[in-house]
């Protein structure tokens, strides 16, 4: 019974790496299963992302905010698992009787993970949109269904990948991965200039990837540089993001030798990765990668692609430039939010003027990115606890909005939906969700939206009041431009005879709208496991 | 302990077969006795290379000092690349095999392919200008005939004339290097030179040599940079991989990277001491020039084996970025100035040994899917002809599109950690440390990092583009291919290494580890002295192919 009870304990805790595993595994599956049809495939895949779904709720349900370590310090980063080295060999000196770690040689790259309030819900957010986008595809995956759904799941593991990674090596990694995949995907399936999108696609983001990479190693190099200057310090390259941002932070305090070199080094770093993260989120002058690359891919694809994909860019801010730069970010965030702002402005005016659901829903992507940045630019606990939830609320609500027009796209048979296709009065659930969706991305009070924008709109006016009017103003311009599309769609006549949801149909996006109520009505559930990892991370501005 | 004979034994091998099998090829009639004839021979090669590591005991001392006063050495870069060489042959071979009906004889075929191994594995072991020299005409001759053999038309001629210009350049420089230092010795070079240049002999503060040196250094930069095709030794190559079949493209792309790598390691980064600021200077330059003008060429083109040919000139490229990283790093300066460094920086060589390791496999593999799906009649021209050919073949679009990927630098293959540790090596090269309390990096070292990683970018667009030919266009009413079932073998060898290189990256950056240090780590506070088991397992990864 002890043993039972010690097994099910190493499984919780090593629950994250198992998410990792899980849908590569499930992709060799599905790739093997091709032989013995369609139905098999799918059923593959499904079996594969139900089971992710179940850990990803035993994560949720595991991780305790409020967990402490033996000495009493709060232990937020959790369910970590490190043991897998990547690079560099583990060795341990026989004459060294005392059961410490094993000395490493080499570079100490390792496969570690594990979430903390930051990931825990992108994580999950992943997971949950996979199983929607799986659900989606069915009925609409004649072509090359095995390597599609294979795609999916690859793209779900790179994902969680991106999110839980503890390594810089393997953050990288799996950011390029995912771009990897996203290219095959877009480029594969979807509409008829899909290859030249998924082109630039790819190198749009490869080229960020790369500032990033620029910038991680300049990070990686900076912290063993300013190791060189301690006394009797014995330099090495640190790959872990825990260890790094800590020791940064430890050797770049007041008065310490290295300030020097770090007050010369660290406005190219910040810059290069700024910049790379900005191709990412995507800040509006490098946004074209995504308008395009959301419009033409394959509804399943874009659901991904706007839900999760896009996180990335505002997930990196939060774990690389916030907590590394907090000499520099409120100055240099002072000059960057006015930029946000004018793209935030500019995409709600180009959303104003789409006909085109799919690329109204793109720019609004866009314009509500901009909006998580400023309220990470706030650098104050309501504020970045705001963006960060907002992330999530803009996954789920943009992934109900997108799955619904894949839903129409495929029984109309068109190509691209224009407004005036109207639903059918027939369908009352399709357009409760439809519209769920669409208030929900407008901020009405009940809906999660509402909640989020709330706090990042207390952060903001808190930080500046003048960015926070002109965000209001531009979320006027976004409820109008999908009220006005909404409108078109639901209040016109039929324009075929469908039939309402299928049980499949509505197994994908209930448990969607559930969450987008859950967080609109009690969203205490959320923050609470959010709030004590923010105070961590703004725990070095509160000092200053 | 081995000497300069038992070093030999491999190569001796390889050349006795090589005679025989040119002599005996016109005494009998079966053709299909040769390959695998061939492939027994470099078993026998790597046998003997086998013991050659057991006696020098890889692992538990260092290997520096094993002949180093002779003509031959064997060390761990030695060590290594001859393995590297073999894996090659072996690769070839195979790719040849089902090839041979096409061949005109095929017993010369594969005699000259033993030739050119040994000649590459000779260049490995040179510890002497005249052996390095002889070894690499050796190499540029066997290769001269097997254009020829294939070939007469005039591309062929363009690069043998301008080879021999070449060599007597790289000929004429090391003679001045021979009137500088009175050896040949690549050993005695260093250590005359260290003596006479170096900032710890004379106090100054920046190494820099005397002009002589200079201009030998500039002539050896040509000599050896047209092996590599180095952006203005490049002209012959493009032109030459058009007109040639995909195996006879495929081993100059290879072998003549392999062979012109190591000669440059050998002389300019190990033999050379006091003109590291000269010799990285025009290493950035030509590093710069040489991956930007293959990565923009390569965009441009669609016949196939011309634009593989920019790219394999880019390629080249990143190998000189290795080469500037390696040329003045932590190691050299240790001793003049007080230098902690940092100890698990990967350096330069290591770098460039990793990039080019998955650069061989990816390129081998690349030519021997073309190998594998030449048709009766013609040659897969055009990146269009590569169209939809998931459908067709779909083993080997799946092995070539690991291949590309790789190339391209995307993870999870071999070629991302290649570049990532050629990016990260390039942040070793320290400014002066007299100017700076601590360690900075040297700006245009950083400016190289930046140039390289737009590199990156760049040279992923072409590799990406027939990726995605391959795997998501429409396919093409094709003939079945012709080339033969181990041609595709071969590609699925190296596409098993490849892909394993990039989930589990410990076993090659060991086994470069191992070529560079000798076994035994290299700085103090990084040394790992236990015999490496995963260096002895890529070894036998590596004898695998045989």
């Amino acid at each position: 019974m002890e043993f039972l009870t010690r097994f099910g304990q190493t499984l919780l805790d090593n629950i994250v790496f198992m998410m990792v595993m899980l849908p590569l595994v499930g992709a060799c599956l599905v790739m093997t299963s091709a032989g013995f049809g369609i139905e098999s495939i799918r059923r593959t895949a499904l079996t594969n992302v139900v089971l992710s779904l179940l850990l990803a709720i035993a994560m949720v349900t595991h991780y305790n905010p409020l967990k402490r370590t033996a000495t009493g310090k709060p232990e937020l980063m959790q369910m970590v698992s490190h043991n897998l080295i990547w690079l560099g060999s583990e060795h341990r000196n026989p004459a060294d009787k005392s059961n410490s770690r094993p000395a490493v040689t080499g570079l100490n790259v390792r496969c570690a993970v594990g979430v903390d309030g930051i990931s825990l819900w992108l994580v999950a957010l992943s997971v949950l949109l996979t199983f929607a986008a799986v659900l989606s595809s069915w009925g609409n995956d004649s072509e090359r269904p095995a390597a599609f759904y294979a795609l999916l799941l690859l793209l779900e593991s790179a994902l969680i990948g991106v999110f839980a990674a503890l390594d810089v090596v393997l953050f990288y990694v799996c950011l390029e991965f995912a771009v990897l995949v996203l290219f095959f995907l877009v480029s594969g399936w979807g509409g008829s200039n899909r290859r030249h999108v998924g082109m630039t696609f790819a190198l749009y983001n490869l080229a960020g990837s790369l500032l990033i990479l620029l910038g991680l190693i300049g990070l990686v190099t900076s912290y063993a540089w300013m190791q060189s200057l301690q006394p009797g310090g014995n330099p090495r390259l640190v790959f872990g993001i825990g260890e790094m941002t800590h020791g940064l932070r430890s050797l770049t305090g007041d008065g310490s030798v290295s300030q020097q070199y770090w007050l010369y080094a660290r406005p190219w770093i910040f810059l290069v990765l700024v910049a790379g993260f900005a191709i990412r989120i995507p800040l509006v002058p490098f946004h074209t990668w995504f308008a395009t690359a959301n419009v033409e891919a394959r509804s399943t694809v874009s659901v991904l692609l706007s839900g999760v994909v896009l996180k990335i860019g505002c997930y990196g801010l939060l774990r690389f430039v916030v907590p590394i730069f907090p000499g520099i970010c409120p100055e240099a965030f002072g000059f960057l939010s006015p930029v946000v702002v004018a793209g935030v402005v500019f995409a709600a005016f180009i959303a104003l003027a789409q006909d085109n659901l799919r690329s109204l829903v793109s720019f609004a992507s866009i314009s509500h990115m901009g909006i998580c940045v400023l309220g990470i630019t706030t650098l104050n606990l309501v504020g970045v606890t705001g963006g960060l939830l907002h992330l999530v609320n803009h996954g789920l609500s943009v992934a109900v909005l997108l799955l619904i027009v894949g839903i129409i796209h495929t029984r109309s048979g068109r190509q691209s939906w224009q407004s005036n296709d109207a639903a059918s009065k027939r369908r009352p659930l399709l357009k409760w969700f439809l519209a769920i969706a669409v208030l929900s991305l407008i901020g009405v009070p009940g809906l999660n939206g509402f909640a989020s924008e709330t706090l990042l709109l207390l952060g903001l006016f808190d930080s500046n009041p003048a960015h926070a009017v002109w965000v209001l103003g531009a979320n006027v311009l976004l409820a109008w431009a999908f009220l006005s599309v909404t409108q078109r769609v639901l209040m016109a006549g039929p324009s075929g005879v469908f039939a309402d949801l299928s049980g499949r149909q509505l197994a994908m996006l209930l448990p969607l709208v559930i969450l987008i109520v859950w967080i609109g009505v009690a969203p205490h559930f959320f923050v609470a496991r959010i709030e004590p990892s923010i105070l961590e991370l703004l725990s070095a501005y509160s000092s200053q | 302990m081995p000497s300069t004979l038992t070093i030999l034994v491999p190569h001796i091998t390889l050349l006795i077969a090589a005679c025989v099998f040119l002599i005996a090829g016109s005494l009998t009639q079966k053709k299909w006795l040769w390959g695998p004839l061939c492939l027994a021979v470099f078993l026998l090669a790597a046998a003997a290379l086998a013991v050659n590591g057991e006696l020098t005991n890889l692992g538990g001392r260092s290997m520096q000092a094993v002949n180093g006063s002779h003509q031959v050495i064997h060390d761990g870069i030695a060590w290594g690349m001859q393995w590297m060489c073999l894996g090659v042959g072996g690769l070839f071979t195979l790719m040849a095999i089902a090839n041979g009906r096409e061949l005109r004889t095929s017993s010369e075929h594969f005699g000259l392919l033993l030739l050119i191994v040994a000649a590459m594995m000779l260049v490995s072991v040179a510890n002497d200008l005249i052996v390095l020299f002889l070894a690499l005409e050796l190499f540029s001759l066997t290769i001269a005939l097997l254009l020829f053999q294939q070939t007469s038309r005039s591309p062929a001629t363009h690069f043998i004339l301008l080879n021999l210009f070449v060599s007597a350049l790289l000929l004429f420089g090391f003679a001045l290097l021979y009137g500088l230092t009175g050896t040949t010795n690549l050993s005695g070079m260093h250590e005359i030179l260290t003596a006479s240049y170096t900032p710890a002999k004379t106090g100054m503060t920046v190494p820099d040599g005397s002009r002589l040196g200079i201009v030998s250094l500039v002539l050896i930069f040509a000599g050896l940079g047209f092996k590599l095709a180095i952006v203005p030794f490049h002209f012959a190559v493009p032109d030459l991989f058009e007109s040639l079949p995909p195996w006879h493209a495929g081993l100059l792309a290879v072998a003549s990277k392999i062979v012109g790598f190591v000669a440059i390691v050998r002389v300019l980064v190990q033999a050379l001491a006091g003109f590291e600021q000269t010799a990285q200077l025009t290493a950035l330059v030509l590093a710069v020039l040489t991956m930007s003008y293959g990565h923009v060429m390569a965009l441009r083109h669609t016949q196939l084996r011309r634009s593989f040919a920019y790219l394999t000139i880019g390629q080249g490229g990143l190998l000189m970025v290795a080469v500037t990283a390696s040329l003045w790093n932590a190691d050299r300066l240790s001793g003049a100035v007080d230098v902690r460094a940092i100890a698990n920086l990967p350096d330069g060589l290591q770098a460039g040994l990793l990039l080019l390791l998955s650069y061989v496999l990816a390129t081998t593999g690349l030519f021997s899917v073309l190998v594998y799906l030449a048709r009766r009649d013609r040659q897969m021209e055009y990146i269009d002809d590569l169209r939809g050919l998931v459908r067709n073949e779909p083993l080997a679009a799946a092995c070539a599109a690991v291949f590309l990927i790789s190339l391209a630098g995307v993870p999870p293959f071999a070629g991302f950690w290649a570049r990532l540790f050629v990016l990260t090596s390039t942040l070793n090269v320290h400014a002066e440390i007299s100017v700076a309390p601590f360690l900075i990096p040297h700006a245009a070292m950083l400016a190289l990092a930046m140039v390289t990683a737009a590199n990156i970018v760049l040279g992923a667009v072409v590799p990406l583009r027939i990726v995605s030919t391959m795997l998501l266009q429409e396919q093409i009413a094709q003939p079945r291919p012709s080339g033969g079932r181990a041609a595709l073998a071969a590609a699925a060898i190296a596409a098993v290494a490849t892909v394993g290189l990039g989930i589990a990256p410990n076993s090659a950056t060991s086994f470069c580890r191992t070529m560079v240090t000798g076994g035994s780590g290299g700085r103090p506070a990084d040394v790992d002295r236990r015999p490496n088991p995963k260096a002895a397992s890529t070894d036998k990864g590596h004898s695998r192919h045989k």
